[in-house]
This record gives C-alpha cells, sequence and structure tokens, in this order.
C-alpha cells in the first residue's frame, strides 16, 4: 500500500505529515510503524515523534538539521514501510462497571440509540478495539472499532468534570478517561483500572497498537 | 550537598517549578509543560551560571514572599516586577546574593504576568519523565505551599554579578501557516493577519482564548485530530482563536491555521488579559 503524504511546516521546528483525513486501520498501522523506525533510528537532529490517527509530526533541534533535511529523512523512512496487513501488540482487558451510576450517559444513550441500556452494554462488552492513538490527556487511548450500532455523536456542550476511569463513546471510536478531565464523550460506564500512574515505573497501560476489552463487572 | 535555601512565608498566587520541559512523552498524551517564558527561564539561569534549562521558579503575578534560609546567589527575570529584599527595592536581570535571614518579596506588576527566579545550583525537585515541572492538571506535582522548603545541590561559591538586558515583549507574533490551511479561505487567512486580537480572561499555562473578528472555516471548526504543539493555533467552532502553550494538549480536533515560530513563543509567557495581540505571516 503506497499513499501520498502531504508535509507541513508546523511552527519553526516540527515537520508535520498528514497521511489521511479519515479513519483507516492500515494507514494507521503504517504510522504506527513510521514512529517505531524514527525512534529507533534517530535521524540527525530528531528529537521527539508522536502521532495521531492520519499524521504524526516530528520535532527537530534547528542548531542540528534543518526542515528540508528532516524531511527527507522522514519520507525516507515512510518510503521504505509497506504495510500489507495490520498487526497488534498486547491485548488490554478493562472491568467496567456499566450502571446508571457509572453511565450518566446511558440513559440518554438508550434513547437516542433505540436500544436497550443492556443491548448497548452487550455490544460494548463484546467488541475487540485498536488503539490507534494516544492524545488530548496522558494515557487516553482512542479505541476504533466500535460497533456501528451503538456510535452516537459527543455532547454538544461537553461536562466540565468527566469522572477519572469513566468509560465513554463518540462517534466510531470509544476510551476510557484516564484523569478526571472535561470532556464530551458519552459516558456509559467506569473503570477502577489505572490507565495513567504518573509516579510509577511504567505510567501508561496502554500503547498505540494494542487491543482492548471491556468486559461487564 | 542539599541545601535549605528558602522557606516559603507565602506562596503568592500560582508559584510554580518549571525547566526545559518535559522532552518524549507526547507520544503518550504528556504535554512538554515548562517554562512558558522560556527566554526568561534560560537567563535566569545564565544569571546564576546554571545550565540553561535548570528547575527555576515560575511565579504567576505577585504576593510570594520567601525566607532565605542561607547565603544564595539568585536572579530574577520575566516580568517587569518590583522586588523587594528587606523592603530594598533590587534589580531583576542580574545576579543577587542574598544573605541567610533575608526575605524577598514579589511586591508589583508593572509589565508582564509571570516573574522567574533562579538560584545558583537550580532548585531540587523530583524529576518525573525527564523533567522537573509541575502540571497539577495531570497529577505531576504541585504549586508551591506555604511553609514549603527549597533547596539546592550547590555549595556557596564566589561568583561575579552578571547582567542582561530585558528582552522585547511585544505582542506581534510570526505565524506559519498550516497544517489546516484547507479549512480557511484566503480571504478569512487575511482577516486573521489584518485584525489584532483580545487576550480573553481564559488563560492559563494551558492556553489563551482570544476574542475578535470572526474567523470562517470552509465546512466546520473538525478535523480529524492531529498533533498540536506549544504556539498552535487554533481556530474554535465558534470563529475565535486559541493560542496553544506548554501544559497544552498533545493532539487536537480543531483547525489550526498556522504555529507560532519559536523565536517568539517567550512572550506568551506574558500576556494579560485584556493585551492586544498582532499576528504577521511568515515563510518561516
Amino acid at each position: 500500500m503506497k499513499v501520498t503524504c502531504e508535509y507541513a511546516k508546523m511552527g519553526s521546528n516540527h515537520v508535520f505529515v498528514r497521511f489521511s483525513h479519515v479513519i483507516d486501520k492500515l494507514i494507521n498501522q503504517q504510522i504506527r510503524q513510521v514512529y517505531q523506525t524514527l525512534i529507533t533510528k534517530q535521524p540527525l537532529g530528531f528529537i521527539e515523534a508522536y502521532f495521531a490517527y492520519g499524521s504524526l509530526t516530528v520535532q527537530f533541534d534547528l542548531t542540528i538539521t534543518t526542515y528540508k533535511a528532516m524531511k527527507k529523512a522522514i519520507s525516507l523512512i515512510i518510503s521504505d514501510t509497506t504495510i500489507t496487513k495490520v498487526t497488534s501488540g498486547n491485548e488490554v482487558i478493562i472491568p467496567v462497571t456499566y450502571n446508571n451510576e457509572t453511565g450518566l450517559d446511558l440513559d440518554y444513550a438508550s434513547d437516542y440509540l433505540k436500544l436497550s441500556k443492556d443491548e448497548i452494554i452487550d455490544i460494548h462488552s463484546s467488541g475487540q478495539y485498536l488503539v490507534y492513538m494516544i492524545g488530548f490527556l496522558p494515557g487516553f487511548c482512542y479505541l476504533g472499532g466500535l460497533d456501528k450500532r451503538i456510535h452516537i455523536p459527543r455532547k454538544k456542550t461537553p461536562r466540565l468534570i468527566v469522572p477519572k476511569g469513566s468509560v465513554g463513546i463518540a462517534a466510531s471510536q470509544t476510551g476510557v478517561y484516564p484523569l478526571d478531565s472535561p470532556g464530551g464523550w458519552q459516558i456509559i460506564g467506569r473503570t477502577n483500572l489505572k490507565l495513567y500512574k504518573p509516579y510509577d515505573k511504567s505510567p501508561f497501560l496502554i500503547l498505540p497498537g494494542d487491543k482492548v476489552r471491556f468486559i461487564k463487572k | 550537598m542539599i541545601r535549605q535555601v528558602f522557606l516559603i512565608k507565602n506562596p503568592g498566587m500560582y508559584t510554580l517549578i518549571q525547566d526545559g520541559g518535559r522532552i518524549g512523552f507526547r507520544h503518550y498524551g504528556v504535554p512538554v509543560s515548562g517554562a512558558v517564558d522560556k527566554k526568561a527561564l534560560n537567563q535566569a539561569n545564565y544569571l546564576v551560571y546554571n545550565s540553561k534549562d535548570c528547575p527555576c521558579l515560575e511565579i504567576l503575578s505577585t504576593g510570594i514572599e520567601l525566607l532565605a534560609l542561607d547565603d544564595c546567589y539568585i536572579a530574577f527575570t520575566g516580568a517587569l516586577a518590583t522586588i523587594l529584599v528587606d523592603q530594598q527595592v533590587v534589580n531583576s536581570f542580574q545576579t543577587l546574593l542574598i544573605k541567610s535571614g533575608q526575605t524577598i518579596i514579589v511586591k508589583a506588576l508593572k509589565s508582564g504576568l509571570r516573574t522567574y527566579l533562579g538560584v545558583h545550583g537550580g532548585f531540587v525537585s523530583d524529576i518525573l519523565m525527564g523533567s522537573a515541572s509541575v502540571d497539577e492538571r495531570i497529577l505531576i506535582g504541585s504549586r508551591l505551599k506555604r511553609d514549603d522548603i527549597l533547596t539546592t545541590n550547590e555549595p556557596l561559591t564566589n561568583l561575579s554579578i552578571r547582567t542582561i538586558k530585558r528582552p522585547v515583549y511585544d505582542n506581534h507574533y510570526r505565524v506559519i501557516i498550516g497544517p489546516d490551511k484547507h479549512k480557511f479561505s484566503p480571504k478569512e487567512i487575511k482577516k486573521f493577519f489584518n485584525n489584532s486580537y483580545k487576550v480573553t480572561a481564559k488563560l492559563s499555562r494551558m492556553g489563551i482564548n482570544l476574542k475578535g473578528n470572526k474567523i470562517e472555516h470552509i465546512d466546520g471548526a473538525d478535523v480529524l485530530s492531529h498533533p498540536v504543539i506549544f504556539g498552535s493555533i487554533q481556530i474554535l467552532a465558534n470563529g475565535q482563536p486559541i493560542i496553544l502553550l506548554a501544559d497544552g494538549q498533545t493532539t487536537g480536533g480543531y483547525a489550526v491555521i498556522g504555529n507560532i515560530c519559536d523565536d517568539d513563543l517567550y512572550k506568551l509567557g506574558q500576556v494579560k488579559t485584556g493585551d492586544l495581540i498582532t499576528f504577521s505571516k511568515i515563510k518561516g
């Protein structure tokens, strides 16, 4: 699979690469692979890289290299990275308490989706989800692969505080809030599993490329 | 050798330990953090003979009061502040020798918002993910509190006094357009550069919300979430810009009209509510 990438200079010292404007499993896999190669090869002047569904950004040291040179180094890595199938990392099981107390939007979702709360819970807890990216908050995983029957738009007005551990759905995505935070996803349950432990040796439980399953507690 | 140098008599409005920032963790959704006014951080460290990104105090506004527990060399940079040592006004942008028992107060600000205090040797602090920078929102460290004791691990040596010029803190920012240029017509991009924007009260280490002439998007404000950086200017659904700062989120779904060039970022640390900001386009 070959994709045409679009490059943009992001500020003075970041190369932005857009692979796609839409969520695509194979493209995301390619981006994750390009990221791995970048951090292994560490092109001259490389500082750090991070990515989202369909794009990647590389910070470089302006005193050592240039935008042009870093762009070239990245494009060479991209053209050497071909993906034919999606492979995945670890599987992480997240136990979830789904009820009206933890699932702040279960009633609303049930009305909107014209499904019973039990049906929503069964559908959500029977899927296997791919971690496309981490962003927004430390350890906030964007999980794709949500069953079409429970696609629901995010809230028009975000909540000021979504409690830590809340499990949310929004459009084709699902995810867990690792911290108390403002947020607009529809909340259907809560987990006690800590996805982000800043003082631990390994602060992050889940990484991009992992598979996630939710089980009813 | 750990030396206790200051006792916090009054933490002021909001005082944090900040250094050069957290490098290499944005992949996990962790912001870069670090001093918002990096030039002030670097200058403070220069004045006290530290490496440029050593941990300093980032002091928001006024009110902080410190009691020196030992002799030490310090320096103030950043905001144009009235600083008193035992009731006597002292110079910022200069190395100061403080004697044990003296009291330091940041009394008033003539210009700017954040004052940086550096100490020879740097402030000793927990290093988490490679940085001493505090970000309470993501549970990393906490602001200074009354009765906290600050330490350094440098013995007292004789330093000669250094001075440095205060940088220019105009509110003009050079912007490199993109990566979501496709979301704005040339007319709207022109509008963005031809108007000034007022800094609202929504102002934190995460971002600065601006208010001014509305910028219209082509086909809505949303883009597929992508990486954003310190200095990214997003145009929100209501047509108003927000500039992301050091504690800003790592990825965002609002269209980014452009990013402020690296050399101008430091000025964002001194922006206050009510200030007027202008932008100009550069190729970068």
